[in-house]
């Protein structure tokens, strides 16, 4: 008897500050797994930081990842990469390294959107068939559900995300990047609420007011006498992640959907999956988080996506894979669901 | 928990996303009470300040947009011992199920008229918060009827106002993609006729809302 050859993935993921690597079968067994994440010394992230890191990392990053599924370059069947939305400098060289790859070797390449792998990822390892879907992160802050045959958003931040505030806040504090899950821990050692600004807007929120609250309560006089970081960052916690779970329990009771999902790196936030789970209940809703590995940006989320979409409509022309910096997900086309 | 003598709950109509809606008699007339239940996944003093805020702000905002020709039931009490909010009961079934079942003239109408009583409110610097197809409610004899203020504010300011408009639009066609064109056509062109050109800057505001969100480059953000 033949066996089939199983069909074999490789999916790239450099949108930001992460470059992921991920082998995966067609059937959405995850072989391997591999992120090299660059980490700024000090202040924000510098797209040209970002790009040298990538640059010196992918080749390295591949091999191992490809090495630790037991394969070799030539099982892979398909390349799939992150085409945005994202950093343009970053995403240009992740489109010059895939492009390279799929013509030496002869594979076909797809590009798929980085938001919608979040979705993906979180549809399959949690077993979802149509959630609604709190995406939370450095770059994004997005309640999404399906809707008229695409990912529609119901909601948004109307300024920062909500990963790039508490990132922003940590910093300000003294502490290194990435600050969300340092303030998680200080969050833990308070019981002391200070009382902070409250934005949301329907379905939609806004971070920008919280942000320039909590700043000003380091620089107070108060500061280390009244209260200290641990109180804020519990304070900040309690106020923004309220909101989250407000406007995602707007939306579950706008959309009637039976499914909760939870994704994004601020996905990996305790206290926010107790609130999300608390709601979820509330309404009946079936309650998921994305496993850890694949909350934050990697290479599964985009290998599956592009395993998805190319069942449907095959590989895409290198005329087609141009990057797109500001791809909305409500604009892509989701043959796979329809 | 009932602790007010004029009150007779009598059934859960609704239970929303922030509220539980009884129907129930207040002295003689049959009314509707809005409930803000407590929300135990957020700390105590943040939520009886919501709650409290919210009932006290759509109470009053009830009756100052009535004033301005909006039509919204009437406030009959706000009990804030029970975060209660007494209005008058509006039957009929919210814009959101109507929507696919009128034809596209009556949609025109009905998104004309919104947008006019949205140009009412704006025009005397309310601003409602929550504009959605759930929490606009049509008759039967096809009156408009605009309910959930507790998000609502005071605001001169266009991005306000953008806000608002930026809320239904996307409502619209997250919900609504087959209609979203023509009806928040129909909607903006009223508005417009209503508020006059100073809403040029408001509706223009929009496309600058719509994209601040979305994926901003890292180093222009608050890094
Ligand atoms: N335990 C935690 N609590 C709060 N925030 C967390 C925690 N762990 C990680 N984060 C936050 O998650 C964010 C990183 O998310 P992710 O890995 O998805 O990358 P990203 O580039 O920000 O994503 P995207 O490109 O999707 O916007 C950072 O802001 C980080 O602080
Ligand atoms: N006065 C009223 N008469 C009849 N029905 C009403 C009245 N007020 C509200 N409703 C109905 O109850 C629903 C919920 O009311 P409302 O929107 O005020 O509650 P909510 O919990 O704040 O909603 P949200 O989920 O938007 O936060 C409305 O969508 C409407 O259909
Ligand atoms: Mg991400
Ligand atoms: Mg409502």
């Amino acid at each position: 008897m033949v066996k089939l050859k199983r069909k074999i993935c490789l999916g790239i993921e450099c949108t930001a500050h992460t470059f992921g690597v991920s082998i995966l079968d067609f059937d959405g067994n995850v072989l391997s797994i591999v992120n090299d994440t660059y980490i700024p010394e000090t202040g924000g992230l510098h797209p040209r930081e970002v790009r040298e890191h990538h640059l010196e990392c992918f080749d390295k990053t591949i091999t191992i990842a490809i090495k630790q599924a037991n394969l070799s370059m030539k099982d892979i069947d398909l390349i799939a990469f992150s085409q945005g939305p994202g950093l343009g400098p970053v995403l240009r060289v992740g489109a010059l390294i895939v492009r390279f790859l799929s013509q030496e070797l002869k594979i076909p390449l797809i590009g798929v959107n980085h938001c919608i792998g979040h979705i993906e990822i979180g549809r399959l390892k949690c077993g979802l068939k149509d959630p609604l879907t709190l995406y939370v992160s450095g770059g994004n802050t997005i309640i999404s559900a399906f809707e008229s045959e695409s990912y529609q958003i119901f909601g948004e931040t109307l300024d920062i995300a909500v990963g790039n505030f508490i990132d922003a806040f940590a910093r300000d504090a003294g502490l290194q990047h990435p600050g969300g899950p340092k303030i998680e821990k200080l969050a833990q050692k308070s019981k002391k609420y200070i009382p902070l600004p409250y934005i949301v807007k329907g379905m939609d929120l806004s971070f920008s007011g919280l942000y320039t609250a909590v700043k000003n309560l380091l620089k107070s006089k108060d500061y280390n006498r009244r209260y200290n970081l641990g109180d804020i960052a519990y304070s900040l916690q309690e106020t923004a992640f309220a909101m989250l779970t407000e406007v995602t329990e707007r939306a579950l009771a706008h959309t009637n959907k039976t499914e909760v999902l939870l994704t994004g790196g601020v996905a990996a936030n305790k206290r926010l999956q107790e609130m999300i789970a608390y709601i979820s209940h509330e309404h009946n809703a079936k309650y998921s988080v994305v496993p850890l590995k694949y909350a934050g940006d990697n290479g599964a989320m985009i290998g599956w996506t592009g395993i998805l979409k190319y069942k449907e409509v095959g590989a895409d022309n290198i005329k087609d894979t141009t990057i797109n910096p500001k791809w909305r997900m409500d604009n892509v086309e989701i043959p796979w669901r329809s | 928990m009932n602790n007010n003598p004029v009150i007779d709950l009598d059934r859960i109509i609704y239970t929303g996303a922030e509220a539980t809606l009884y129907k129930g008699k207040w002295f003689d007339k049959e009314v509707l009470v809005k409930h803000r239940r407590p929300k135990k996944y957020r700390i105590e003093d943040l939520d009886k300040k919501l709650r409290r805020t919210r009932t006290i702000i759509e109470g009053k905002m009830l009756i100052s947009v009535k004033k301005c020709n909006v039509p919204v039931p009437q406030v009959f009490e706000v009990d804030l011992n029970n975060n209660w909010l007494i209005m008058k009961y509006i039957k009929g079934q919210k814009l959101k199920d109507l929507i696919g079942k009128i034809d596209k003239s009556k949609r025109k109408w009905y998104f004309e008229q919104i947008g006019k009583y949205i140009a009412f409110m704006h025009k005397n610097d309310f601003i409602h918060g929550d504009l959605t197809t759930s929490n606009i409610i049509i008759t039967r004899n096809e009156k408009i009827f605009f309910v959930d203020f507790g998000l609502s504010t005071k605001s001169i300011k266009i991005e306000d106002k953008s806000v608002d408009l930026h809320l239904i639009k996307r409502v619209l066609r997250s919900t609504h993609g087959q209609y979203f064109e023509e009806c928040f056509e129909s909607l903006i062109n009223s508005y417009k006729l209503e508020y006059g050109s100073k809403s040029d800057e408001i509706i223009d505001r929009i496309e600058t809302i719509e994209s601040r969100g979305r994926y901003i480059e890292k180093n222009k953000r608050k890094n």
